[in-house]
């Protein structure tokens, strides 16, 4: 009997075009399909509108009125079962203010710690 | 003595009397309230002659004089308003001083200037320490020796008027206008700076301010009630128990007193205030008077907010800066057919890209001009040639985000050209044309990329991270529509956007 393998999926959110560019690819190349968004706001329309979202990956400082820590705690009420990855340069948020089981990467991030991580998140 | 400075000098210093004089506490106090703020072993107030410097008062240090060869504060006249060196021993102006190679071995030392009310500069009120001290003072250390500095000239100043009045006093009417001047002369010099000066009877609890409150404080004479009560009244809620303690603290025991604090303007706002005191004690040594000067540090505090901020701003976008080429690295290896194709493409990415944030430095507004942008781009590709690039369109400037996408779209269509199109042949030529359309709701930006008189073209088979950056570098990050069409003519390359995109400026320190 044939076995229908679906792949996760994984939304990045990232203002800076060629940044996210790759960080799609590290997640393709992780086995995810993936979806894309440039702004918080854009990147909460398509998690309300996707049936299911496996991991989150998002920048912090981004335009519009939802920055990457306010979507964090957003999907941890909303959607507690969706993983989140939070990238960032210098920490500029207490780190309080990101829920408990969000991972937090430094800019520039390790291309094979973030790739791994995605990866143990859906296994 | 030849040097103009050391005649203004000389006359300056004649004119205070001050030279060789005896100890006086006022000036004690000052140079002790010195080393407290720096935390320091040795302070001194120094007067510069013509071949000596002369200390009016000291602590930790023994001689009442030394040779200008041994003057660091000779130095400090030159500078200006302060001179920190953090390590006399790497100065090359002090390391052979005979103070710092020998005997006490001084390393550190900051010296406020003394200036006289025309300008000229006479001596410093200086604090020194036997181990250097890499980062020198803290801006509230500096600013506070500073005002002492100006208390310094006060008591100068307050000297030379009282010498004056006394002989005015002794004297004919003629002197009477001198007594005038001398008093107008007091009376300007502290009105030059923004230090208030205070004084409170506490037995009769008269508190009396001088005329800089209304100026720097806005708080007119009429409404100011002459009691402690008012003082205490100014301070911020969060700051007055502390300050209030302190004050009670300092009157239990010591001689001065200092506190930072927040202080109502007239207009409701606060004020950063830096506010130091002596206690005058009656013979059972229980105060009856404070007379202090508090000064305006909110310039300092808020311009070290500030700096605050833009370095952490700095640090978020090297940091960006840095992840955008980590990507760029990545992406190119990641397409590229051998190593040594992925270093000379990536190489090349990264000058586009160097020559753009070059563009965006230059101006200090972070807008680049659009013809700036693309002929930076275009530079390593041009032959020189008249006529390789014909590049039209209306003034216009763009922002960063902008141009940094636009740089690298136009370098990835230029290499493609060089490689397989207009530009691989001597007389190929490229039109670069822009301009601005009225669009249904917003004004939008056509810019048109047209190669002709090359080898006839055909689509690549396969859409590398260059294609991916010409078609979605630029659109992606501004919101716009790209078309590259492989015509056998040239390879013809729209892209139309929103001017507001072209346009947007990256929010600073938000």
């Amino acid at each position: 009997m044939g076995k229908i393998v679906l792949k996760p999926t994984a939304l990045i959110v990232e203002d800076e075009n060629i940044t996210r560019m790759e960080t799609v690819d590290i997640f393709a190349d992780a086995g995810f399909e993936v979806i894309e968004a440039w702004t918080g706001d854009m990147a909460l329309r398509l998690l309300e509108n996707s049936p299911h979202i496996e991991v989150v990956f998002t920048d912090v400082r981004m335009p519009g009125r939802v920055d990457g820590i306010h979507l964090a705690q957003l999907i941890a009420q909303r959607w507690p079962e969706t993983a989140v990855m939070v990238c960032s340069g210098p920490v500029t948020f207490r780190p309080r203010a990101l829920p408990d089981k969000a991972r937090f990467f430094p800019k520039p991030f390790s291309l094979s710690e973030v790739s791994a991580t995605a990866r143990a998140l859906v296994a | 003595m030849n040097d103009p400075s050391g005649r203004a000098r000389k006359t300056a210093l004649t004119s205070y009397d001050i030279l060789q004089t005896s100890a006086e506490p006022g000036y004690d106090d000052l140079v002790a309230l010195a080393t407290q703020i720096c935390d320091t072993p040795v302070g001194l107030i120094s007067f510069v002659s013509s071949d000596r410097q002369w200390f009016k008062a000291r602590i930790g240090f023994a001689p009442c004089e030394t040779p200008l060869s041994q003057s660091v504060c000779a130095h400090a006249l030159a500078e200006g308003e302060i001179l920190i060196i953090p390590d006399l021993t790497l100065d090359p102006r002090t390391r052979d001083n005979t103070l710092v190679t020998g005997e006490p071995f001084i390393r550190f030392y900051a010296g406020a200037v003394l200036k006289a009310a025309n300008g000229v500069a006479i001596g410093t009120l200086c604090v020194i320490d036997t181990v250097p001290r890499p980062d020198g003072l803290t801006p509230q250390q500096r600013s506070g020796l500073q005002a002492l500095a100006r208390q310094v000239m006060s008591q100068l100043e307050l000297r030379r008027a009282i010498g004056e009045r006394d002989r005015a006093l002794t004297l004919s009417d003629e002197a009477r206008d001198a007594l005038q001047i001398s008093e107008e002369r007091f009376r300007l010099s502290s009105r030059a700076t923004t230090d208030v000066m205070w004084d409170w009877d506490r037995e009769g609890d008269a508190f009396h301010w001088d005329g800089a409150l209304t100026r720097v404080y806005g708080h007119v004479a009429s409404i100011v009630a002459p009691t402690a009560a008012w003082w205490f009244e100014r301070i911020h809620p969060e700051d007055r128990e502390r300050v209030r303690r302190r004050v009670l603290g300092a009157h239990e025991s010591g001689s001065r007193w200092a506190d930072a604090y927040r202080f109502q303007r007239a207009d409701g706002s606060y004020a950063d205030v830096l506010n130091q005191a002596f206690l005058i004690r009656n013979k059972a040594g229980r105060v009856v008077r404070m007379t202090g000067v508090m000064l305006d540090n909110s310039a300092r505090v808020a311009a070290d907010e500030h700096q605050t901020l833009l370095n952490h701003e700095l640090s978020h976008r090297l940091k960006n800066t840095l992840a955008m080429v980590q990507a760029i690295a990545a992406q190119t290896l990641r397409n590229a057919a051998s190593l040594d194709d992925a270093r000379d493409a990536l190489l090349r990415r990264l000058i586009a890209l160097g020559k753009a944030h070059d563009i965006l430095l230059a101006s200090n507004t972070e807008q680049a001009g659009m013809e700036a942008v693309i002929r930076g781009a275009l530079a390593l590709h041009d032959n020189q040639q008249a006529g390789r690039f014909r590049i039209d369109g209306p003034a216009l400037e763009i922002g960063p985000k902008a141009a940094l996408a636009l740089a690298l779209m136009i370098h990835e269509l230029a290499t493609n050209a060089a490689k397989y199109g207009s530009l691989s042949t001597e007389t190929g030529h490229v039109g670069i044309r822009w301009r601005i359309e009225e669009a249904d709701d917003a004004p939008q930006v056509r810019l048109g990329w047209t190669e002709e008189g090359g080898p006839p073209v055909t689509a690549p088979t396969r859409a590398g991270f260059g294609t991916r950056l010409i078609e979605r570098g630029l659109a992606g990050t501004i919101g716009g529509v790209v078309k590259l069409a492989y015509h056998p003519s040239g390879v013809v390359c729209d892209l139309v956007a929103p001017l507001a995109g072209f346009q947007e400026k990256v929010e600073i320190l938000n």
